[in-house]
């Protein structure tokens, strides 16, 4: 088998490209207008406390120093402390990270399961009335405007029918009595999940509708389709058995690249149901310019959207026989 | 005459299009012996697979049958229900596809896809009979069995070909359309897979239709040879009467072709490539009025009737008892 020898050398070229990313990081956020302390000190500081400040950071240091104590510490898995939050950003990210996944890997799983389902039937009935409804009814949902639709679910789900809270990931008075079980605790992070997660499948689902139904009215052209027909199965067996498989595929890129982006969060989407999740910490990190925690941000998006296609390229071997390494 | 397996009666086959309907099949008829086999010939366009289509009920959405019957097994094709016309498909008639087509599904091994086939006729098999009967089938189209765990890519074009060919012989079937199964195949496979469908459909006394352009190819595995042009048929017969003594001048240009060791090349200065627009539905004449070399001023005034040149062999040409 040439896949682990495809894996291994796909994971020294992550190695390259992550010191690359590396470097343009560090570099990037130093060419950045502004500094770290003048977001944190305040008019009543001397200078001299500004520049101790700055020595506690380790900015009175040469760019050339900062850059090796980063790598060095990089290599030990430390990415540093934050200067805003003062606790090391691995703490900080690690916390808001599983936030951030349950959100958006629930949320792109849902919509392309139903993305490819109804995609799937809209091609099967191509110029139907369901198809013409189906097609329409996505490109719909895919033009809004997200932080509009949210307000709307929340002032619809939230405030007028008052189904779910309005914001946050839980409710304190549960996590805080001891008598609450893990199940107590899971419904409760799932009722505030369920209109971030309503307004990102609608957004979203309707993309991967489209993408399924062009590749499935392309692949009902194929000739396997009429071999299909003429062994005399029954529609169902060729739309779903024979078809379907095959129209998938383009999906799955499309899958595997939006879940490996989705970790930087929509930091929309956290800003308006206040999620705590990566997102809204970059964008934080990044208008503090809280160096150490910004860098580690990007870091942690470019390893997970590297991994992501690695595991994308190995999942095509697996759903398509035809692709070897 | 015994009853035939298959009876094609005045069948018509349109396309709706923009100016309304177009047929590409015009009123032909012919029989397939149980254990017969015929071979459609004639150029690109001139309808056979579209008659091979139409007789399995898959045509394009666009595309109906017009008028006409095809008597299988005391069941006109035209008619019978969608349901009852899924069981024949495979069970009854099964097809050859053109390997070089995507016939097989890439993403299922071939071994699925012939068990599939099985198990949708006799759903009442075990699962160790279907891959028995699999087994056999690789066996007697000669590819090891081990290949059957493989992806349809990983065959080449010719064992490819065997492969649809074992799958078409899953259940059976007492008739094949076999659409260009050779073509986009070198000369020594093609040969190779010539011979291997000759052979079980003589030993299985199956019927056959047999559509291909070449000439040559279905004068090697038919017992009838019925030539097409425009959408009619213009010439039915005997392979050997049709080869020997082609009553249609658009066969005799066919026939003329051919290349023999021993005669001196053909003049193909008389052949005229077809164009488009000649359609019988369009000119309403003798469908091979432009590419004719004997065409009269009579052959632009309707089809002409069928004349028997003997008792298997006819031809429908105005000017059939005039030529030598």
């Amino acid at each position: 088998m040439g896949l682990k020898r495809f894996i291994i050398r796909r994971l020294v070229e992550i190695a390259v490209i992550f010191f690359v990313i590396m470097t343009l990081l560090f570099v990037l956020f130093r060419l950045a207008p502004g500094d770290p302390v003048s977001r944190m000190v305040d008019p009543s500081m001397t200078p001299e406390d500004a520049r101790l400040l700055m020595a506690s950071m380790g900015l009175d240091q040469p760019v050339w120093t900062q850059y090796l104590y980063y790598l060095k510490n990089a290599a030990t898995g430390n990415l540093g402390v934050s200067f805003h939050y003062g606790e090391p950003v691995t703490h900080i990210l690690m916390n808001r990270l599983p936030n951030t996944i349950l959100l958006f890997t629930t949320s792109i799983i849902i919509s392309a399961l139903l993305g490819v389902f109804l995609g799937k039937i809209a091609a099967w009935k191509r110029g139907e009335r369901t198809d013409t409804l189906m097609t329409i009814g996505a490109l719909f949902c895919h033009t809004l405007f997200l932080p509009w639709l949210a307000l709307i679910m929340i002032w619809f789900f939230a405030y007028w029918v008052g189904w779910f809270p309005i914001t946050g990931m839980v409710s304190p008075e549960v996590w805080i009595d001891p008598d609450a079980g893990f199940m107590v605790k899971a419904l409760d992070v799932l009722h505030h999940m369920a209109l971030p997660l309503m307004t990102l499948v609608l957004i979203h689902f309707g993309s991967y509708l489209l993408v399924m139904r062009s590749s499935m009215l392309e692949t009902l052209k194929d000739d396997y389709i009429i071999t299909a027909r003429a062994k005399g199965l029954d529609e169902k067996t060729i739309r779903d058995h024979h078809a379907a498989p095959n129209a998938a595929l383009p999906v799955v890129t499309s899958v595997g690249l939006s879940l490996a982006f989705s970790i930087n969060g929509g930091a929309l989407t956290e800003t308006v149901f206040t999620w705590p999740g990566l997102g809204r910490e970059l964008v934080f990190s990044v208008s503090h310019a809280d160096y150490p925690l910004a860098q580690a941000s990007f870091l942690l998006i470019a390893i997970v959207v590297l991994l992501a296609n690695l595991v994308v390229d190995v999942l095509y071997a697996y759903l398509d026989p035809r692709i070897r390494y | 005459m015994t009853t035939a397996l298959l009876e094609v009666d005045n069948l018509s086959i349109g396309y709706r299009t923009a100016t309304g309907i177009n047929l590409a099949v015009d009123g032909v008829s012919f029989q397939v012996e149980r254990g017969g086999s015929l071979g459609l010939v004639g150029e690109s366009g001139c309808g056979k697979t579209t008659i091979g289509m139409g007789l399995m009920r898959l045509l394009a959405s666009n595309a109906r049958i017009v008028s006409g019957q095809a008597l299988f097994e005391g069941e006109d094709l035209t008619t019978v229900s969608e349901k009852r016309m899924r069981q024949i498909r495979w069970r009854r008639i099964s097809m050859i596809f053109q390997a070089a087509m995507n016939a097989l599904n890439p993403v299922h091994r071939v071994e699925d896809q012939i068990a599939e086939a099985i198990m949708t006729h006799e759903p009442d098999l075990s699962n160790h009979a279907v891959a028995h009967r699999s087994k056999s089938l690789f066996d007697l189209v000669k590819i090891p069995e081990s290949r059957l765990r493989d992806y349809p890519h990983q065959f080449s074009g010719g064992m490819r070909q065997r492969v649809i060919i074992a799958m078409a012989l899953a259940c059976n079937p007492s008739l094949i359309i076999a659409d260009e199964p050779t073509t986009a195949l070198d000369v020594i496979v093609q040969n190779q897979i010539l011979g291997a469908i000759g052979t079980f459909q003589k030993e299985m006394n199956i019927g056959m239709i047999f559509i291909s352009h070449d000439l040559a190819v279905v004068a090697d595995v038919c017992t009838h040879i019925g030539v097409m042009h425009a959408g009619s048929l213009v010439e039915y017969g005997l392979r050997q009467e049709v080869l020997d003594c082609p009553g249609h001048p658009y066969t005799r240009m066919l026939v003329g072709s051919l290349l023999t060791l021993s005669d001196e090349p053909a003049d193909l200065a008389g052949l005229v490539c077809p164009t488009v627009d000649n359609g019988p539905a369009m000119s309403g004449g003798c469908p091979v009025q432009t590419n004719c070399p004997n065409a009269t001023a009579a052959c632009l005034r309707g089809q002409a009737d069928w004349v028997a040149l003997s008792r298997t062999h006819r031809v429908r040409c105005k000017h059939a008892g005039e030529q030598s």
